[in-house]
């Protein structure tokens, strides 16, 4: 007689682990995903360190920049702090975004519902997994960088600030992502939103020969008092205002995350 | 007693249709150019210009990212080159900085959105699968090909139309040579369209179409002349940028606005047809062998 297969006994891989052993292991697999795909892809990666190294030479070597000294800076001191935030930043957001849209467009996101992961870890996963992809973006174009100007001297608060402004664009990446219906409309969203914040948060130059309109978009940027304490960090030197930059970027920072979270613990864009 | 059997008669052959029998139908033109287009008589002109005109209204309806952005991101590279730079007094070439710089941000703009065009158009088609509605309309590889260009060559002309008119709010700018501007606009619009195309052929993923705008486009962009003059290179790197195509774009349309250049325009027009000649053919080709385009 043959013998029936006990199956009352779900397969090992069938039982729901419990939520502190899903939790980490859900939240792991999150944050090392965008590296993994980079180092999967890395034609993308060294196109983005292309486009920072033609920035800098532009900047630097062709466009004469001699006598661009604003407060005493010399044009390298002053651009190249300023050039790393904005392509960690801009790689945060553009990362977040595109992953989140890619998943909701392609039908992958139905596999990150299903799986019993709370909507707390996925939205921390998501969004420090694109901040950790933006800090290695970082570090190598920071190493291309070290050909125009000194290293960091603190490395560590440096390392710090680029961190907590990738993890504010990160979750507004997520936010972008998930209220964009297509591919086009996270694009629309940089373009017409993220670039400009960044492209005029003074990573170039102060907002000082600015008409009045420019030095109210300069200043009032959120982004550019952190782009200001990051190259006081990177140089030691003190600069006026600094401390006002850690409470901008931690209310965008805090403003980010509820938004994030809050969109995802509803459910709302998640499934089209 | 013998019986035979009388097999049945085979029933007659049925005599072959008659084909003068046969109703006479008439083919609308558009079903019988095929035929006629491939013994080279026939253009399948209103399918072309179903598909020049499809090409054109799809960036026109989402306006908003394909030309308004565009014109957006040319504004922030004349603000921060300009202002925050804090740049005045004479320029290149004799003009302020800021006149130097708007006709460079606006064939920048005329490049990079032609490419995009054509490019992002194939490979949606390609990627969501509705690449079969371009293929089997009684459309040749030559009709496909000018459909698909002609859409980038209409958003590279509007979003320089649009960009030049924000850009001279800041700088009034005439049109030294209007017709000159306006052939290298549309030589530009024609050869990165093409690229596009190629690119769009090429990539079996976005990534794989990044690379060549990362790679390709935005280099040749940003070092094609359009931030500073060849004069202010090193004498030994001078030669770079005459071996790069993009350079004469932006030196033969800064010529039709301020009415100087940099490069001889004669050596400027005869690259540019030819590149655009030699890329148009190649792509025929690429497109009569259906090349990537099924898988």
């Amino acid at each position: 007689m043959p013998r029936i297969p006990d199956d009352s006994a779900a397969p090992r891989s069938f039982v729901v682990p419990p939520l502190a052993v899903a939790a980490p292991r859900a939240f792991a697999a999150l944050v090392t995903r965008p590296l993994r795909y980079t180092l999967s892809e890395p034609a993308t990666f060294f196109g983005e360190l292309l486009g920072v190294f033609l920035l800098a030479v532009m900047f630097l070597v062709i466009v004469p920049t001699r006598g661009f000294a604003p407060g005493g800076w010399t044009a390298a001191e002053w651009l190249v702090p300023g050039l790393l935030a904005i392509v960690a930043w801009h790689s945060a957001f553009t990362n977040a975004a595109f992953s989140v849209v890619f998943h909701r467009l392609e039908g992958g996101m139905d596999d990150m519902l299903t799986a019993p992961i709370p909507s707390l870890i996925l939205a921390a996963g998501w969004a420090f997994g694109s901040t950790l992809n933006a800090l290695l973006v970082a570090l190598a174009a920071g190493l291309i960088l070290s050909l125009f100007a000194p290293p960091p001297v603190h490395l560590v608060a440096v390392v710090l600030w680029l961190g907590v402004g990738a993890l504010t664009l990160s979750f507004a990446g997520i936010v972008a992502g998930l209220y964009s219906p297509r591919y086009d409309t996270v694009s629309f969203y940089d373009t017409l939103f993220v670039y400009p914040i960044l492209m005029l948060s003074g990573f170039l130059g102060t907002g000082a020969p600015l008409p009045m309109l420019g030095r109210v978009l300069v200043d009032g940027n959120p982004l550019s008092q952190p782009v200001r304490a990051l190259r006081a960090a990177w140089h030691a030197r003190p600069l006026e205002g600094t401390a006002r930059g850690e409470i901008f970027l931690l209310f965008a920072l805090a403003i980010g995350w509820i938004a994030a979270w809050s969109v995802i613990a509803r459910g709302r864009q998640l499934r089209r | 007693m013998k019986t035979t059997s009388i097999p049945p008669s085979p029933s007659p052959p049925l005599p072959p249709p008659s084909l003068s029998a046969a109703p006479e139908v008439t083919l609308p033109a558009v079903l019988t150019t095929p035929a006629a287009r491939y013994n080279g008589t026939r253009v399948n002109w209103r399918g072309l210009a179903t598909l020049c005109s499809r090409e054109s209204r799809r960036f026109l309806s989402i306006a908003g990212q394909t030309v308004i952005g565009p014109v957006v991101s040319a504004l922030l590279f004349l603000a921060i080159f300009t202002f925050a730079l804090g740049r005045s007094g004479i320029g290149p070439l004799g003009f302020s900085y800021t006149a130097f710089l708007i006709p460079g941000l606006v064939m920048m703009s005329v490049m990079q959105n032609a490419f995009a065009n054509t490019s992002s158009s194939l490979m949606t088609a390609k990627f969501q699968g509705n690449i079969v509605d371009l293929l089997m309309p009684p459309l040749g590889p030559a009709e496909i090909l000018v459909g698909l260009v002609t859409g980038g060559v209409v958003r590279g002309l509007v979003v320089a139309a649009v960009a030049f008119l924000a850009l001279s709010a800041f700088q009034p700018l005439g049109l030294a040579h209007p017709l000159v501007a306006f052939w290298f606009a549309l030589m530009a619009s024609v050869l990165l369209g093409l690229l596009g195309v190629l690119s769009g052929l090429w990539a079996e993923r976005w990534e794989q179409a990044a690379v060549i705008t990362n790679f390709v486009i935005v280099p040749l962009s940003f070092l094609s002349g359009t931030f500073y003059s060849v004069s202010s290179l090193p004498d030994n790197w001078r030669w770079l940028a005459f071996w790069n195509p993009f350079f004469y774009m932006v030196d033969g349309f800064r010529y039709g606005v301020l009415g100087v250049h940099e490069s001889s325009l004669r050596t400027g027009v005869v690259l540019l047809l030819a590149a655009n000649f030699a890329l148009f053919f190649a792509l025929w080709l690429l497109m009569r062998r259906h090349w990537r385009l099924w898988d």
